[in-house]
């Protein structure tokens, strides 16, 4: 029996799925950056029904509202590589094969592990959950680390994609 | 809830990095101030900062070896002597690129080698898969930039976008494999994960799938052949100041990475003697190539591009050892090897200045024109072929040894064989430089900054084979942690 | 001080002295000489004072206690790789006579090099050089011998490549260190294999041991029928063959002759090469250690084969050299390659002591042929010499005493008793029923013959008759610090055979006391060496044939002196042969064509083979797994195949035109693709052999 939660789930899958072969597929650049967006709302849907609202309203604010936005606003800004050339396509067969290969080891990870250790659904959104994992980020006994070698990360691709990317004077 | 331990002691175990980004900042808040003409000041600086972390890298050590920041990372005496290693590494490259005359450093580019060192501190130090992916990403984004710093050069940018497009797939493939494991396990620490590893009911090919999908990742970082091929094109355009960096520090810091999961995780594993033979063929296969291409390279740049990854092949011999004695051997050959590498690089960022190539010909009558600097590059060049008397000798003498004490015999006649192949190609640069040029030539200064560079990287050959002893006694005690 | 200390003051002269010339000295030329003859002066002091209190011990109690310090300096795990002296009776011959041979080098360079622009700099490396080999004589293990060996390889490189803008110099040197490099890898195969067997290296261990070499010898070893020690032996023996120039790698010797100096060629013939048969003899009871067939252990039987082999060929070539430097080159090959032979048959004190008596009247040689050449304003070619015994007097006497010395002149030379004893016992060997007795006593017979025909072309050529040639017209004595070390070293090479005369030979066997030689550096075995009884046939046919040699060599050369530009007698008597040897059996061209010319071609075929080859054949199947794949279902078919599979190939081919092709094609695609390549193979042959798919 076909539950509205599969249904619902197919649609998100198809979405993403779909987005995201168009985004490898389509000739111009614009376009594809478009079919991004696409594929970002599908995953932010399926967040939800993860029952991660947060995570799904991350999803819409920085990966839509953030990234796909500037990458559509750099596309736009940019002269030149709107039109398609040729040599792009070299390479497609073999990297959809590549990719295909690819699919089908990580399928096999997926599929033959014995145990997977994840909790069964409670069918409950834990109210705490939210609570803790910004408090795990923050905690020297948890996550304080990496999150800080994070924003020094960040810092640094800023500093040096700025001089890069500088116009020289 | 978890507990919220906070000690102070957790600020002491990262010293060396706190200092560092209290350096990078400071720089680029210098390079605002400074008027242009007294940029190249900023090097000067920048080696100071870094000799300071240096000297303080000790401290990381906070007496025993324990877990800090809730497990993340450990505070070990091997730790602490890495932190020494890769600021003395960025200390002697700040000097050096003071040097270059086709670079024009800035804050930025001493920031990014900065933040650069963090990522590595934390990539030996890390005990957390993903403390260890960002440590990973923290070194290669700015290794990325720092490789296209350049920007007038076509082939230095062309370098760092090749190194971060294939940056990113490999640490993606990585992160499949951290995936994994997490989700197997529903850990991400090392320990952790060996425990549920080693006491779950876990196919074995689980276990060596995973590895293959890190080391995608890992291996990038040390430059092993199949995961290699970036490497010549990315040392090539880089600038030559960074290519010293990255060929030394980044290899050194993904071999120590590799190292210690190997030998914290998959050494437990009832698959163990699948993944040594693996990583010894890693190892012969890294050599041989990287010797076969070095053979017949006419840049002297290019030349010591795939002579690295052949040295990074000697190191998995050692690390195929997997024992404390292997452990220690990596260390010092890394430690020997940095030395080395970059008095190499020193000389060859000094002969181009004037020539304005990297061809292995500019390097005809370097005797006449600087017999010190010719004798760097001679001293600098056996080590790199393990000539005795220099420490690339005592270091090879060492890894071998370990993989033998573990039973690899055919892996170290194969090594051996190539060790006299490699020695071709490195004497052969040294008789370019020993040759007589024909037409006359000018007489080569060595630039303050550079000379300091060279005499500490060459007394660091020699002394490495005179102080062969206490260093290892170290070295070994620090290795016993892991064990 | 202690005897310990002593040796390891000993190292320290000639090292630092090494620094300081590089470092400090190396513009002013007299500071540099002085300062290296002060070091080597030291060194010999400390050397002799080192051989006086050891003979004052006596060989047994040396033996059985032998001098051993140890300075910890690379621990590996449980065993300590250490830093140490040891000194035994053979320790002390060897140190007898480099510390000689080492002075006197030093001293005459000072004349030699005279005027050359690069003269401090020829100290620092001999100095080095010394170092090299003073640090062989006296290391404890086998890991420290091959540091100083590699040491001294290192010095051989440059000193052969001195006068580098010279390419033939250049290439020479080059020839050496690769050839002796085939030697060593075998030898440090050995090495690690031995420590890979017991854990260590130390001689203590490795050649005193019973129990571990009874150990050895019976273990069998990775290559069916052959013992641990015997494969070990025999890879140690590789790094002999190739640093004492035994056949089949005797080839870069002769080459090093290109190196500038007769100095610098008899560091590297008379001195370094003899480092060779040191480690042999040094490794004797690891050698001989278990059973072999009849003639002996598997390295015995290559040693002597190899050694006798090499002894008479290289013998064979040296008569129809006209280069002064290259006869004693080939001279050398050949008598080094007596001190192996008798090893092999098992003759270890007389390989020492030919070893020591070889050392004193070949560096004699060397450097007398070094006057000759300064005297003759650098021309090397016999052929133009003649009549040089009125213009160099000290240096013909001292030159002729060598020469007899070489050929074994009776009684009076060192030769003779060195040479009569590896006749001898070989002789014994024979006698016993061993074919390995017969083969090396005939060839060494045969070959004492040649030895002495061509000392006494040699010598004719070189001082008898009238001047050949303009330079040969105006050569003069050259000065005292050339023709001092001469004398010194032709009292040796004349007298020094008397410390091993046998004991049973009449009147000057109990005169000289009794074979003194023998029971010292025998002792070092720690068993009783019995002395081979004199034996009147073999010594007669070494007398017979030293005399009839000499004198044949002198009925063809010196009765009736060569006129200027005629030919060689020889060649008109030989006829071809003497093409082949004088071409030294074109084993250069030989190499070059079975080994050189292949291995630069496969070199290149590898390099395009897998640049070309794996690359494009990865991308292929990848482009017909495609195919396949798609054939397997139609609408693929129709879909993938027509679009996209030709576009696909048509991309492969077209990338195929594009100039850089390979591993390397500078497309980061490629690269990646390695990478996923790589990635999925591995995971899935794991997956597959551990699941069964």
């Amino acid at each position: 029996m076909i539950t509205v939660q599969q249904v619902v789930f197919a649609l998100f899958a198809v979405l993403t799925l779909g987005g995201a072969i168009g985004v490898v597929a389509a000739r111009k650049l614009f376009h594809a950056a478009l079919w991004m967006v696409l594929a970002f709302f599908g995953v932010a849907g399926l967040y939800l029904l993860l029952e991660a609202p947060f995570f799904a309203a991350l999803q819409l604010f920085i990966y839509i509202g953030g990234i796909a936005v500037l990458t559509v606003m750099a596309i736009m800004v940019t002269r030149g590589i709107m039109k398609p050339k040729e040599p792009v396509f070299t390479y497609a067969i073999g990297a959809a094969g590549t990719a295909l290969a690819f699919l089908v080891m990580l399928g096999l990870f997926i599929f033959k592990t014995p145990v997977w250790d994840v909790a069964a659904p409670t069918g409950e959104v834990d109210p705490n959950g939210l609570r803790a994992l910004g408090q795990a980020l923050v905690s020297p006994s948890a996550y304080l680390l990496p999150f800080e070698v994070a924003s020094v990360l960040l810092l640094a691709v800023l500093v040096g994609a700025l001089f890069i990317a500088r116009e020289k004077e | 809830m978890e507990q919220e331990i906070f000690q102070l002691s957790y600020l002491q175990a990262i010293v060396p990095e706190l200092l560092l980004l209290v350096v990078g900042l400071l720089l680029l808040g210098v390079d605002l101030v400074l008027p242009e003409a007294r940029k190249r000041e900023l090097s000067v600086w920048a080696a100071a900062g870094f000799a300071i972390v240096a000297l303080a890298s000790p401290l990381a050590y906070l007496g025993e070896p324990q877990f800090v920041f809730g497990g993340m990372i450990g505070s070990e005496p091997l730790n602490a002597i890495f932190a020494f290693i890769f600021a003395m590494a960025a200390f002697l490259v700040a000097l050096l690129s003071r040097d270059d005359e086709r670079l024009e450093p800035s804050g930025v580019y001493y920031a990014l080698i900065a933040f650069a060192v963090i990522g590595m501190d934390l990539m030996v130090a890390a005990t957390d898969f993903i403390m260890l992916y960002l440590a990973l990403e923290l070194t290669g984004l700015s290794l990325y930039l720092l490789s296209a710093y350049d920007r007038r050069s076509r082939f230095s940018v062309e370098a760092g976008m090749k190194y971060f497009f294939y940056g990113s797939v490999a640490s993606a493939v990585m992160l499949y494999g951290i995936t994994f494991i997490a989700g197997l396990t529903g850990q991400t620490l090392y320990l952790g994960v060996r425990y549920l590893f080693a006491s779950a009911v876990m196919p074995a090919w689980f276990g060596m799938g995973v590895l293959v999908l890190i080391l995608a990742g890992v291996g990038f970082k040390v430059a092993m052949v199949p995961l290699h091929t970036w490497a010549p094109d990315v040392y090539e355009g880089a600038p030559t100041p960074v290519t010293a960096f990255l060929s030394v520090t980044s290899k050194a810091a993904g071999v120590m990475a590799l190292m210690r999961l190997l030998v914290w995780i998959w050494g437990s594993l009832p698959s163990h003697a699948e993944m040594t033979s693996l990583i010894a063929a890693l190892a012969i296969v890294t050599i041989t190539l990287g010797n076969l291409f070095a053979l017949r390279q006419k840049s002297f740049k290019r030349l010591l591009a795939y002579s690295s990854i052949t040295q990074a092949g000697y190191v998995l011999v050692g690390v195929t050892a997997l024992s404390p004695m292997g452990l220690t051997a990596v260390g010092f050959y890394l430690a020997i090897y940095a030395v080395t590498n970059i008095a190499a690089f020193t000389v060859l960022v000094l002969v181009s200045n004037r020539s304005g190539s990297d061809w292995l010909r500019d390097f005809v009558g370097l005797q006449q024109r600087s017999p010190a600097l010719a004798l760097a590059l001679l001293v600098a060049l056996l080590s790199l072929g393990g000539v005795p008397p220099f420490a690339g000798f005592v270091g090879k003498i060492l890894l071998f040894a370990a993989a033998l004490k573990s039973g690899f015999v055919w892996l170290v006649g194969a090594a051996l064989a190539n060790v006299l192949i490699s020695l071709y190609y490195y004497l052969n640069a040294v008789r370019m430089a020993y040759t007589r040029a024909e037409e006359p030539v000018e007489p080569l200064s060595i630039p303050v900054a550079s000379r300091w560079v060279l005499v500490i990287a060459t007394a660091g050959i020699i002394l490495g084979t005179i102080l062969a002893y206490p260093l290892y006694h170290l070295l070994e005690r620090a290795a016993m942690v892991w064990f | 001080m202690t005897l310990d200390s002593m040796a390891w003051l000993m190292l320290l002269p000639p090292v630092l002295a090494f620094w300081l010339i590089v470092l400090f000295f190396n513009r002013w030329k007299r500071l540099s000489h002085w300062t290296a003859i002060g070091a080597a002066f030291i060194s010999f002091v400390l050397a002799q004072g080192i051989v006086i209190a050891g003979l004052r011990m006596g060989a047994e109690a040396l033996a059985e206690r032998p001098i051993h310090s140890l300075l910890p300096w690379l621990p590996t795990g449980a065993t300590v790789l250490s830093l140490g002296v040891w000194i035994d009776p053979l320790t002390v011959a060897l140190l007898f006579f480099v510390s000689i041979t080492v002075l006197a080098i030093f001293v005459y360079s000072v004349g030699y090099m005279h005027g050359d622009p690069k003269y401090s700099r020829f100290f620092a490396f001999i100095s080095l050089f010394a170092f090299g080999m003073f640090g062989l004589v006296v290391a404890d293990d086998l890991l420290m011998l091959f540091i100083f060996w590699e040491i001294m390889g290192l010095c051989s490189y440059l000193l052969i490549g001195f006068w580098y803008h010279k390419p033939s110099a250049y290439r020479a040197a080059v020839k050496a260190f690769l050839t002796t490099r085939i030697g060593d890898v075998f030898m440090l195969l050995g090495i690690a294999y031995l420590y890979s067997q017991t854990g260590t290296l130390s001689y203590d261990v490795l050649f005193r041991n019973h129990e571990v070499l009874h150990r050895l010898a019976t273990t069998p070893s990775v290559i069916g029928g052959l013992s641990v020690a015997a494969l070990a032996g025999l890879l140690l023996f590789a790094g002999t063959v190739g640093k004492s120039a035994q056949f089949p790698l005797h080839v870069w010797l002769p080459d090093a002759m290109e190196g500038p100096t007769p100095v610098s060629a008899m560091i590297h013939a008379a001195t370094m090469v003899s480092a060779g048969v040191y480690l042999v003899i040094r490794a004797f009871p690891l050698l001989s250690a278990g059973l072999g067939g009849a003639a002996g252990t598997p390295p015995k039987v290559a040693m002597g084969v190899i050694g006798a082999f090499t002894a008479f060929f290289a013998a064979t070539i040296a008569v129809a050299q006209r280069d002064i430097k290259r006869v004693l080159a080939y001279s050398t090959i050949s008598q080094l390659g007596y001190m192996i032979a008798a090893l092999g048959v098992g003759a270890y004190v007389a390989a020492a002591f030919h070893l020591v008596a070889h050392a004193f009247f070949k560096a004699l040689l060397f450097l007398g042929s070094g006057s000759v050449i300064v005297g003759m304003h650098h021309h090397q070619d016999m052929m133009e010499m003649g009549g040089l015994r009125k213009k160099m007097p000290i240096t013909f006497w001292t030159f002729v005493a060598g020469g007899f010395a070489l050929s074994g002149f009776p009684i009076i030379t060192a030769g003779f008793w060195s040479k009569d004893e590896i006749l001898a016992e070989a002789f014994h060997a024979a006698m016993g029923g061993s074919w390995l007795g017969w083969f090396v006593y005939t060839l060494l017979a045969l070959g004492a013959l040649l030895t002495a025909f061509y000392t006494m072309r040699q010598i004719s050529l070189t001082f008898l008759g009238e001047p050949r040639s303009e330079h040969a017209e105006h050569a003069h004595e050259t000065p005292w610090t050339m023709t001092a070390p001469l004398v010194v070293l032709a009292f040796f090479a004349l007298t020094f055979g008397f410390v091993g005369v046998p004991e049973d030979f009449p009147v000057l066997g109990p005169l000289f006391g009794g074979n003194f030689f023998h029971h010292f550096v025998g002792a070092t075995l720690m068993e009783e060496m019995e002395t081979t009884p004199l034996n009147w046939v073999p010594l007669t046919i070494s007398i017979v044939f030293a005399l009839g040699g000499l004198y044949f060599g002198w009925w063809v050369y010196g009765r009736r002196p060569l006129e200027a530009g005629a030919p060689d007698p020889l060649e008109r008597a030989l006829g071809k042969l003497y093409t082949v040897l004088e071409n030294k059996y074109y084993v250069d061209e030989f190499y070059d064509r079975l080994f050189i010319q292949p291995t630069i071609r496969l070199g290149a075929w590898v390099y395009k083979w897998i640049d070309r080859g794996v690359i494009d054949g990865i991308l292929h199947t990848v482009a017909k797994a495609a195919v396949v794949s798609g054939q397997l279902f139609g609408w693929v078919d129709r879909v993938v195949i027509n679009g996209g599979v030709d576009s696909a190939a048509r991309g492969v081919g077209r990338m195929g035109e594009e100039g850089r092709r390979g591993l390397q094609t500078g497309l980061v695609q490629d690269y990646i693709f390695i990478l996923a390549v790589f990635v999925i193979l591995f995971v899935l042959v794991y997956f597959v052999r551990g699941a069964g798919l």
